[in-house]
């Protein structure tokens, strides 16, 4: 009979590769979030996302099986079609709930750690301050595209195989993409922009409360800017229409009186977006510090 | 097991600005445990900065374990293990889930992480309170937890910075026996950072001593140790007079000092032997307690290599 | 003679927290150092000391005055809290200035008096620098010229090596040391007992709230006859000392280690043990290289009180 020995043994395991690294972070958040205390509200939260993609759906499906509607005496007729505006209203749609994940999953992401001074135990580790960020990002944009690019384009499947058939593609084939650009934009923006706001102060709580201050606060300065100046270009300023903007352009829909409505193109508003989801990012790389680690 | 440096250092400059913090540094740190002195600004964070990959020397070049410093911090960070001085665990874990991440964090497979995570808890003694969160540890148990994240991945060199720092003396002693323990099993070298001497001493067998971003001192701790064979250092204890005892001493040919916290520092004459401090303290109805040949310890010799520079 | 400090069965507590039970102890001029493990009530101990905080239940006397009640009693007191909160925008010397003036001392006295605690502890070189822009080391020093710069004859110092390097540890304990010797009474905690060790031999020890032990370490020693004196020696010959000490009649115990020439003596009589030894040196004309007695030091005598307590309570 061995006796074996219990005491401590080195680990001589080979490492998981470098690229997965920060997949670390999100998985742990992730699992963190959904067994923590604010479970219930993040639940809730996907529960109406779902149900409003439900009714996407279900108008899909309504809208392939007509002959029921006409029973009643309603006039098909008159009810939109299934076309690219209707896409771009389903992502649209779920503006308050993208937000709200955002708030509730973001704001203490990185303030947390800065109140526990925990970056040491992050940055001290065979991980860069980009993979730590992207883990981080991970934890948000993930869930976002989750409630905007998947389902969509699950409907959009869905109404392929259904009632749109081959032509609906031909016609539509850029929609895809469109759909999956658009969700990736708003995803990476709102994570930045929550990041950044979790990693200038140590209290999450006060994190959110920055961004539903920025947010409103940027749209009072678009409208003000506007009114003064009584000129609807300085609406660009305005990240909200921003999105709206960068959307009938990128689903095609710049015919459209919407879009004309707004005295800036498609593509001006794409920069904007850009240019402010960089600056968040910069503001971020300069508050998560590396020297920091050791004091 | 090489006997190549585990970390090597040529002439590594570093300055903020104007003020130069490392300045020409060289030296060179086998395997084993080695502790790494100097004052407070002697340039040791920003050098640990440096070897763990977080900053760039000016001028100069290394390497840790090999791999040239500057460009190569992650893959030198997935060798090595880093215990931080200050506080910086998530009170929120459970302590087997906080060294789990850590572990993984390191590149460790899920189940790996976790078992190992389990393994290394009840190095450190943590076993019992591995399914406790953090928060309610207590400093002891804290520290020791950093040591756990730490040594999830069996790094081949550990970092610890000030790690008895806030630990109370049995907490000390059994923080420094882990250490030595862990040094003990040969595959792991120990790079020390501390201001309690006595604790260096005891866990280290090498020095590495810098001031002002200079190399002062370095080698084995024995060797630097200064052996006075002719001073001893008596106390004494019994009804007779200390003065009779001194007396008696003189005449035998011996110069004593009275030296601090009663212990009587006697110069032997050379063709002597610590016998007639036995003579004398009998003859002065007086016992020896205590009876060492005087001995630098680490702090005397940090203190006057110290001295020695300014 | 008033002694300078007297705790009469002091305890305090704060709701259900214990800090300190039914503690009754004097401090003698000269230094002496309070030891315990985390959270057994030293930074309570000193602070109800000092007037800071009110005890629950009991007396304490600074020179037979309340300090609670009575604060004249203050002048005479010198504290260094644990703590680490200063005004940063403020220099030290103006600190200083502040507190001394609160003290009561005229503008002229009180700057010579900051002048004279900064050159004690070694801060006169930068008297403009902000306090902001101090080392660790640097602002515990200041806490120490905060507790001395009026003159106290009571110094109460609660961790003030924490935190310091190599020198200014040095520094400070010459100079705790030195207060010592001039005749002040001093009450110094840390967790490095061999610094305490090498500071005095006057020791006070708490843990959970209650005294452990208090006086001179080596007669705290003598007392613990629970456990057996170890005297360690090194010579050219341990085995044939070993041999002659084998015979003595109070030797309960004794160990050879060749590796390092050294004999592990164990009695519960160390008077005849060391005179037989003195004996036997003398007669055989043994060269003892060295001798200590590994468990005759603060370190030994608080693993014995602290662990032989924690054992009863476990």
């Amino acid at each position: 009979m061995p006796v074996y020995d219990q005491q401590y043994h080195p680990w001589a395991g080979k490492p998981q590769p470098r690229w997965r690294r920060w997949s670390v972070i999100t998985r742990y958040h992730l699992t963190l979030l959904f067994t923590g205390k604010g479970r219930n509200h993040l639940v809730t939260l996907l529960v109406i996302a779902g149900f409003i993609h439900f009714c996407f759906l279900a108008y899909v499906y309504i809208m392939a099986n007509r002959q029921i509607l006409q029973q009643y005496a309603i006039p098909v007729e008159r009810l939109p079609s299934i076309n690219a505006q209707f896409f771009l209203t389903e992502i649209m749609a779920q503006s308050l709930t993208v937000a709200l994940l955002a708030l509730i999953m973001g704001a203490g992401l990185i303030a947390d750690d800065r109140r526990d001074n925990a970056l040491p135990l992050y940055l001290s580790k065979p991980l860069t301050v980009a993979e730590y960020l992207l883990g981080k990002l991970g934890v948000l944009a993930l869930p976002i595209l989750g409630v905007t690019a998947v389902p969509t384009l699950l409907v959009f499947g869905l109404h392929c195989l259904g009632e749109g058939g081959k032509d609906f593609i031909l016609t539509y084939w850029r929609l895809p993409f469109a759909i999956v650009a658009l969700s990736v934009l708003i995803a990476l923006f709102c994570g930045t922009l929550m990041l950044m706001a979790s990693s200038l102060v140590k209290k999450g709580a006060i994190a959110g409360g920055m961004v539903v201050g920025l947010f409103i606060g940027h749209n009072v300065l678009a409208g003000v800017l506007s009114g003064i100046l009584e000129s609807r270009k300085y609406m660009i300023l305005s990240l909200q229409f921003d999105f709206h903007r960068l959307g009938l352009w990128l689903f095609g829909l710049e015919h459209l009186a919407e879009a004309r409505h707004y005295p800036f193109s498609g593509s001006a508003a794409g920069a904007v977006i850009v240019a402010a989801t960089a600056l968040c990012w910069a503001i971020l790389w300069r508050q998560v510090r590396p020297v920091e680690v050791v004091k | 097991m090489t006997s190549d440096p585990i970390i090597q250092v040529n002439s590594l400059s570093f300055a903020y600005g104007n003020n130069v913090v490392l300045d020409d540094l060289s030296f060179q740190i086998g395997r084993g445990a080695t502790g790494l002195l100097g004052p407070n600004g002697a340039g040791k964070s920003t050098l640990l900065k440096i070897l763990l990959g977080f900053l760039r020397p000016a001028r100069g070049s290394g390497s840790v374990l090999g791999i040239p410093i500057g460009r190569g911090g992650v893959r030198i960070r997935q060798r090595v293990g880093y215990m931080p001085e200050h506080d910086c665990l998530i009170p929120s874990l459970k302590a087997v889930r906080l060294v789990m991440y850590c572990g993984e964090l390191h590149g460790l497979p899920w189940a790996e992480a976790m078992q190992r995570a389990h393994e290394v808890l009840f190095y450190v003694g943590l076993g019992e309170a591995r399914y406790r969160e953090v928060g309610t540890f207590s400093a002891g148990m804290k520290q020791r937890l950093k040591l756990a994240q730490a040594l999830v991945a069996s790094p081949e060199v550990l970092f610890l910075d000030e790690p008895t720092n806030g630990l109370d003396p049995s907490g000390r002693q059994e923080m420094l026996q882990l250490i030595k323990d862990v040094v003990a099993q040969g595959e792991t070298s120990v790079i020390f950072s501390s201001h309690i001497l006595h604790d260096v001493e005891s866990a280290c067998t090498d020095v590495v001593m810098i001031k002002k971003g200079r190399l002062v001192v370095s080698g084995k701790i024995e060797d630097l140790k200064r052996v006075e064979q002719a001073v001893v250092e008596v106390r004494w204890k019994g009804n007779g007079s200390g003065e009779r005892f001194v007396q008696a001493l003189a005449g035998e040919g011996c110069r004593c000092e009275q030296g601090r916290n009663d212990l009587l520092r006697v110069t032997l004459p050379a063709d002597k032997s610590t016998e007639v401090l036995f003579r004398a303290a009998r003859a002065s109805g007086v016992q020896i307690r205590h009876l060492v040949r005087k001995r630098d310890s680490l702090e005397d010799v940090f203190l006057s290599a110290i001295e020695e520079q300014n | 003679m008033t002694l300078p400090v007297a705790l009469h069965d002091v305890s305090k507590w704060y709701g259900e927290v214990l800090g300190i039970n039914g503690i009754t102890v004097q401090l003698t001029p000269g230094v002496t150092g309070l030891l315990g493990p985390n959270g057994a009530g030293k930074s309570t101990l000193l602070k109800v000391t000092a007037g800071l905080l009110r005890p629950s239940r009991g007396r304490v006397e600074i020179f037979g005055a309340d300090p609670w009640r009575e604060v004249e009693v203050y002048r005479r007191i010198g504290f260094c809290h644990d703590g680490d909160g200063f005004y940063d925008a403020l220099t030290g010397a103006d600190f200083l200035l502040a507190s001394l003036r609160i003290h009561g001392f005229s503008r002229q006295r009180a700057e010579a008096m900051t002048c004279a605690a900064l050159e004690q502890v070694g801060l006169a070189d930068e008297p403009r620098k902000r306090i902001g822009a101090y080392s660790k080391g640097m602002r515990q020093r200041l806490k120490l010229a905060h507790a001395i710069a009026h003159d106290p004859e009571i110094l109460l110092l609660d961790e003030p090596l924490a935190g310091m390097d190599p020198v200014g540890r040095r520094r400070t304990l010459d100079l705790v040391a030195r207060w010592g010797a001039e005749g002040k009474t001093v009450a110094i905690s840390s967790h490095i007992l061999h610094e305490i060790d090498a500071l005095t031999s006057n020791i006070m020890m708490i843990s959970h709230g209650r005294l452990l032990a208090a006086g001179d370490v080596h007669e705290v020693r003598g007392l613990l006859r629970e456990h057996p004196h170890q005297i360690y020696l090194e010579c050219a010959e341990p085995r044939a000392l070993a041999g002659r000490l084998i015979a003595v009649e109070q030797v309960r115990q004794v160990s050879l280690d060749l590796a390092r020439r050294g004999i592990l003596i164990e009695t519960f009589d160390p008077d005849a043990v060391y005179d037989r030894l003195a004996q036997v040196a003398i007669e055989d004309g043994v060269s003892i290289d060295l001798m200590t007695s590994p468990d005759d030091n603060v370190q030994a005598v608080f693993a014995y009180l602290t662990r032989s307590r924690s054992e009863d309570g476990g």
